[in-house]
């Protein structure tokens, strides 16, 4: 397997449990946060969503400019659902016709104008989106514990789910 | 770079954030959880601490048993934060031994778990320490970073900036500039 194909066997074979997560995610709790510091649901799984997008971005692009300010507020369920699925289907679009000569080129990232970082296409798609992701996914987890919503299966048993028994 | 040379540099980087967000967990909170049903926040720091470890002694056996899942209640409550700590810097070292003794060969092996006579897991050695030894652990540990949030600690930032801290990097140059 080269680093390409294990890189977007890993963004498919993620999708489902990402999928799985924020299809649980209750439409009229999307303001709610769990202390005035994190970031509400609506916009955590907004992020997750819009994270996937990264992969087409970070194929195709040579730099990715930051933006300042708030971060995306979603206002249905539905929004950050299709946001997701578009990000997911295009990313692995660009996954799939990604050279192992282009992964191996560097890509940056840009806020006001100056270079934050730049590192090779493949160690972006690995930290900047795939681990990261995860990260996020996890916080997401706690979000639906507190809000009594049986939390899925990401990599192993829920205190609701036990795909081992 | 070989596979594992790969995976051993992710680690390299990542262990000391994790380190960073154990150090934060306050010592009298070990047995405070956000829910109910949640682990505690002593049971999933000390999971954090043992996952790396616990993986990669995992994979050395082919095919491997699987460990008792059925309980969340089996996840070992840590009576203080330096035992977690200890259990932590334990793990890591356990990986640095083990991981660079796996070849390409042998990351690319098919690797089977086994739940009592069941197959659970059959796949290349590699993608299981991806998912489960990596990817799992950065799971919990952004779990853990809500935990941290809700009782009051300062959020480390871990990819990218927290509430309470700017990115790595911005931190790395600033303390190169003050050094």
């Amino acid at each position: 397997m080269t680093i390409v194909e294990f890189i977007l066997n890993e963004f498919r074979d993620e999708a489902p449990a990402t999928r799985r997560v924020l299809e649980r995610i209750p439409g009229d709790k999307l303001s709610w946060k769990p202390h005035p510091k994190s970031r509400s649901l609506g916009e955590l799984a907004m992020h997750v969503a819009n994270l996937h997008g990264l992969a087409e971005n970070i194929v195709k692009s040579d730099e990715f400019t930051a933006m300042a300010g708030s971060p995306a507020v979603p206002k249905t369920v539905e929004e950050i659902r299709a946001a997701f699925e578009k990000n997911v289907r295009a990313g692995e679009e660009a996954l799939r016709n990604l050279s192992e000569q282009a992964a191996m080129e560097n890509w940056k990232l840009v806020y006001q104008g100056k270079e934050l970082f730049r590192k090779t296409r493949v160690a972006a798609l690995r930290t900047n989106l795939l681990n990261h992701l995860y990260h996020h996914r996890g916080q997401l987890s706690v979000y639906l514990r507190l809000l009594d919503v049986p939390v899925p299966v990401v990599y192993g048993p829920t205190a609701d789910e036990n795909p081992f028994v | 770079m070989s596979i594992a040379q790969s995976m051993l540099r992710e680690l390299e980087i990542q262990a000391p954030i994790t380190r960073r967000f154990l150090e934060r967990l306050a010592e009298d909170k070990l047995m405070w959880k956000p829910h109910e049903k949640s682990m505690t926040a002593g049971q999933l720091a000390y999971h954090l601490a043992s996952v790396p470890g616990g993986v990669i002694r995992l994979v050395q056996n082919n095919p491997a048993q699987a460990p008792d899942f059925s309980r969340i209640g089996a996840f070992p409550q840590p009576a203080s934060r330096e035992e977690i700590l200890r259990t932590f810097e334990e793990s890591i070292a356990t990986v640095r031994d083990v991981l660079m003794r796996l070849d390409d060969r042998a990351m690319n092996e098919t690797w089977r778990l086994m739940a009592d006579e069941r197959q659970a897991v059959a796949q290349p050695r590699a993608e299981f320490l991806r998912d489960v030894m990596l990817s799992h652990w950065y799971q919990h540990r952004g779990q853990f970073s809500v935990y941290l949030r809700m009782l009051g600690a300062a959020v480390p930032a871990s990819w990218g900036p927290s509430a309470d801290e700017p990115p790595l990097f911005v931190q790395n140059a600033q303390a190169a500039q003050a050094g």
